[in-house]
């Protein structure tokens, strides 16, 4: 049987990675986007400046993506454990068969 | 900027390439001023114009190549962009989705219900699943800036032997030159720097062919890398949603 402080506990702690994985891909994302390649350092033949600053956007807009959505989770996390510990009963019969412990 | 050395040599050649080819002129001049009185002026005129046809031609092939040098690239400077994919972008993320890998969260194994089964089956191997596909292309990103590296010294090495075999005709010119007897002797060792020439250009022409098909293969890495959106939302082309209203 767990405990509303176990289950509290549990939120907290994944809401913790989720941060934790929210902060260094927002970290990734702005290290990444600063890796500027000068076009007179490309071979002139070819195009390999377009396809790397395409890539370049692909991956920036993903770690980009991905900082706000596990940030989110984090967040919604710690929502359900503020709902669950708190003192607002129809919001904590609101969570029944949604989050249950 | 450790590549630095192979420009560094090229330019070292092409001043080599240069002295000799002053050297050859003086050795030119040197012969047709010491040549007897009774060498006939079409001789002479016939050294002059394979001079003047070796200096033309040379003349063209170096503007063109120093456009090739201009354009080949810069290895160092993608390399060190290559650095930071693999030392800050790629080591600050690396291992994050054994971080939140499904079983190292807790909240798995204490809850029931309908949003946490969403949690536990959707949710969190999705942020998983995407932040392990997102791991792996600075990797992918320093990869193909590295193998431009390589190709573009490849280039640049080839570049250099085939700046030495120029410079061997030259030099071997200016010994021809000055041990002719005759004018036919110059005529023919001149001819036989405009042969070194010609070699020159075909082996630029090979050396640039085998660097577009690296750059090719490479294109094609870059591509690959874009098209691919397995372990993301491939419906959106980005990441995918996580908590959703």
């Amino acid at each position: 049987m767990t405990t509303l402080a176990q289950a509290a506990g549990a939120l907290e702690a994944d809401s913790g990675l989720w941060s934790t994985a929210s902060t260094e891909l927002k970290t990734a994302a702005t290290a990444a986007n600063g890796v500027v390649i000068s076009d007179s350092d490309w071979p002139v033949r070819g195009t390999l400046e377009v396809y790397y600053r395409d890539l370049q956007d692909k991956v920036v807009g993903l770690l980009k993506g991905g900082s706000t959505e596990t940030g989110d989770l984090s967040d919604y996390l710690i929502e359900i454990r503020d709902t669950l510990t708190g003192t607002d009963q129809a919001a904590k019969d609101a969570l029944s068969g949604l989050w249950d412990f | 900027m450790a590549d630095d050395y192979l420009i560094n040599d090229l330019l070292d050649s092409l001043d080599e390439l240069n002295g000799s080819i002053d050297e050859l002129y003086t050795a030119v001049v040197d012969f047709l001023n010491g040549l007897p009185w009774w060498v006939p002026d079409w001789l002479v005129d016939k050294v002059v114009d394979k001079w003047d046809e070796f200096n033309a031609k040379v003349t063209t092939e170096m503007t063109s190549f120093q456009a090739d040098i201009n354009a080949a690239g810069k290895s160092y400077s993608l390399r060190d962009a290559a650095d930071e994919w693999t030392s800050t972008i790629s080591a600050g993320i690396s291992g994050l989705a054994g971080t939140v890998e499904g079983g190292e969260l807790a909240a798995e194994d204490k809850f029931s219900g309908e949003a946490a089964g969403v949690y536990k089956e959707k949710t969190a191997p999705k942020q998983q699943s995407a932040i392990a596909a997102v791991e792996k292309l600075p990797n992918v990103i320093a990869g193909a800036l590295n193998d431009t590296a390589d190709s573009i010294n490849a280039c640049l090495g080839k570049y250099i032997v085939a700046i030495g075999g120029l410079i061997v005709a030259v030099v071997s010119t200016i010994v021809a030159v000055a041990t002719a007897a005759t004018g036919v002797g110059a005529v023919l060792g001149i001819a036989g720097a405009i042969v070194g020439v010609v070699t020159f250009v075909g082996a630029i022409v090979v050396a640039e062919m085998d660097s577009a098909s690296d750059i090719e293969d490479i294109e094609e890495t870059f591509r690959t890398a874009q098209a691919d959106w397995e372990g993301f939302d491939r419906a959106a082309d980005g990441w995918p949603a996580a908590v959703t209203a």
